[in-house]
């Protein structure tokens, strides 16, 4: 009897609970799971806020923030479609480990090249106010020229001539004239093929050394700061649209 | 021990099924918010503003209004929207050439009047301001402004009672992001119609104008003056240089801070005329005290630079009498009873 009392208030319990959460629809295919992490380096060390490291200019530099918008995540599937993940936006933030994970649903399981923007499209900075990883609140927004900051890399170094010794590269330009929006195509050496169960990691690198040469080698003591649109922005756009490296692809 | 489990087992049972029941009770006694059409008035063009992505409700619209004149908005209380923005001037800033900010700061612009915005696209003398949701992001964080950052100020509001039923009864729940707030001002903002001066009424056939109110009128579209103050709107919404000598003192290069575009230096969205009685002073930085200041410049002040517009290039010759007849079209283009209207007053 007393066991059976307990029985029941657990099923309550349960079935109170049961809509919540939801149940797996038999009809719906699997889905696999596809994490994308992003790992911040700086040429071959890996990234920490607050170490010094040194350019490709030799000047010597101090990173206390690196954020970077990913959008329009794709893959391709092994027909050599892109397989595209809609509404997908996210805000890398070195200071926030749980943004350096993208985690990904997809009903197809082979995939053999991954694509994303780097930045965030003209749409989404001219339909008004976003949420979630678009919300102006992350501080990666223009007020008064409205548009994203797709990118920002900011530190001191003693070969800027600012005060404060400090450099900020806010890369922004949505518009066609002076857009920064990079695509980056990424191909896995094999095709990847994810096991029911599983999910398949795609281990990135990004390598903050990258936004220093290039298309051009940006020196801090020239250009210490870039906080709108325009040339230098493209410039240095130019040069981090290479940060990206694919360093594995793994199911676990 | 036996009856008292079973008691306290049923106690339980029940407890979880009220608990797992009461959100949904609470969702369904949230009223839908009520939605209002926009009118626009008679013999205007299609509003710009996108409704669909923000349909206007009553409630939202009460969030807004809230929203304009609340001093949480701002750094330290003394700054809404309403500060610089007054009914009376027809939401400019009464008599000040430039605002006034936070910590005994000044703006380097002269606050436009706010209405008829639905029919903007850009915002802001310079069109920096790409969709009127964003527009108020910018007084909000600039240091010369409200001087607050996003992030305080949603938290404020989140932890004020009055904004977590007002945002509920908006949009159905108690979440306050930068989104709905920004949606709530753009609902009230875009309410803000002024279509009910002098001027309209004798275009709906309801007034007729004077002898020097109608030769005004005549003058002011064969001297050109509506070629960039177009009628119904009384701005064509487009960036022009007009000659205005440089303000060593503020200096301000207009569209090219945006653009880049050289061609765009010194160029500045064409302000509407309506209710421009009550919104002087006048220009992107309100040097001009009067409208006679104003047309003065336009007859013997323009300055031709690389960007100076074409329409005023050779300025525009007007006699004192026709000068006099162009101020009383003018002065019929004041909207009392938009400056009146309690529905955009401070909320009691």
């Amino acid at each position: 009897m007393r066991i059976s009392i307990v029985v029941f208030t657990c099923i309550v319990s349960f079935i109170s609970c049961q809509k919540k959460t939801g149940g797996a629809d038999n009809t719906l295919p699997p889905n696999y799971n596809i994490d994308l992490r992003f790992n911040n380096i700086f040429a071959n060390s890996n990234l920490t806020l607050g170490n010094t490291y040194t350019n490709v200019s030799s000047e010597p530099l101090v990173i206390q923030n690196f954020q970077y918008y990913i959008s329009a995540i794709k893959l391709q599937q092994e027909d050599g479609n892109w397989y595209s993940f809609p509404e997908s936006y996210f805000l890398v933030s070195a200071k926030i480990d749980s943004s350096k994970t993208i985690k990904l649903v997809s009903t197809n399981s082979k995939f053999k090249a991954l694509q994303f923007t780097i930045g965030v499209d003209s749409a989404k900075n001219v339909s008004g106010v976003q949420t979630d990883a678009l919300d102006p609140m992350n501080g990666m927004f223009w007020t008064w020229n409205s548009g994203y900051i797709m990118a920002k890399l900011e530190g001191v170094s003693t070969a800027s001539t600012v005060a404060g010794n400090y450099f900020t590269y806010h890369i922004g330009g949505f518009r066609q004239a002076n857009s920064v929006l990079r695509t980056v195509t990424l191909p896995f050496a094999n095709n990847t093929n994810i096991a029911v169960g599983k999910k398949a990691v795609v281990l990135i690198n990004a390598d903050a050394a990258t936004w220093f040469y290039g298309a051009s080698n940006l020196k801090i003591a020239d250009n210490a700061i870039c906080h709108s649109a325009g040339a230098l922005a493209m410039r240095i756009a130019d040069n981090y649209k290479n940060m990206f490296t694919l360093v594995s692809v793994t199911n676990q | 021990m036996m009856r008292f489990l079973t008691i306290l087992s049923c106690l339980y049972c029940c407890l979880i099924l009220v608990v797992a029941c009461k959100k949904k009770e609470e969702d369904v006694t949230v009223p839908a918010p009520t939605a209002i059409n926009f009118s626009v008035p008679k013999g205007w063009p299609a509003p710009v503003y996108n409704f669909s992505s923000n349909p206007l409700t009553e409630q939202g619209v009460v969030l807004g209004r809230h929203l304009f004149y609340e001093g949480k908005l701002s750094k330290d209380g003394q700054f809404p929207c309403a500060s610089c923005h007054q009914q009376f001037a027809a939401f400019a800033t009464f008599d000040h050439p430039l605002s006034h900010g936070f910590n005994n700061t000044f703006t380097t612009r002269n606050a436009p009047g706010i209405y008829n915005l639905a029919w903007h696209s850009n915002f802001h003398a310079d069109g920096g301001i790409a969709n009127l949701d964003q527009q108020p992001l910018a007084p909000l964080t600039a240091q010369n402004e409200m001087a607050e950052s996003i992030e305080n100020v949603i938290n404020k509001l989140r932890a004020d009672e009055k904004y977590r039923t007002l945002f509920k009864a908006a949009f159905g729940d108690e979440t306050i992001n930068t989104q709905r707030m920004t949606k709530a001002l753009s609902q009230f903002m875009v309410t803000m119609v002024s279509a009910n001066s002098k001027y309209d009424m004798v275009k709906n056939g309801m007034a007729t104008f004077s002898l020097p109110e109608q030769l005004g009128y005549n003058l002011f579209l064969s001297k050109g003056c509506g070629k960039c103050h177009t009628e119904p709107l009384f701005t064509d919404l487009s960036y022009r240089n007009t000659g205005l000598p440089i303000d060593p003192t503020n200096i301000d290069i207009g569209r090219m801070t945006i653009t880049s575009n050289k061609a765009d230096s010194l160029k500045f969205k064409v302000p509407s005329l309506r209710n421009l009685t009550l919104t002087y002073p006048y220009m992107h930085d309100g040097r001009m005290v009067s409208i006679d200041q104003v047309l003065e410049h336009y007859r013997s002040g323009v300055i031709n630079g690389p960007t100076t517009d074409s329409l005023v290039r050779n300025k525009i010759p007007l006699s004192n009498f026709e000068i006099g007849q162009i101020k009383a079209f003018l002065y019929t283009l004041t909207d009392t009873a938009f400056v009146k209207n309690s529905a955009f007053s401070q909320p009691m």
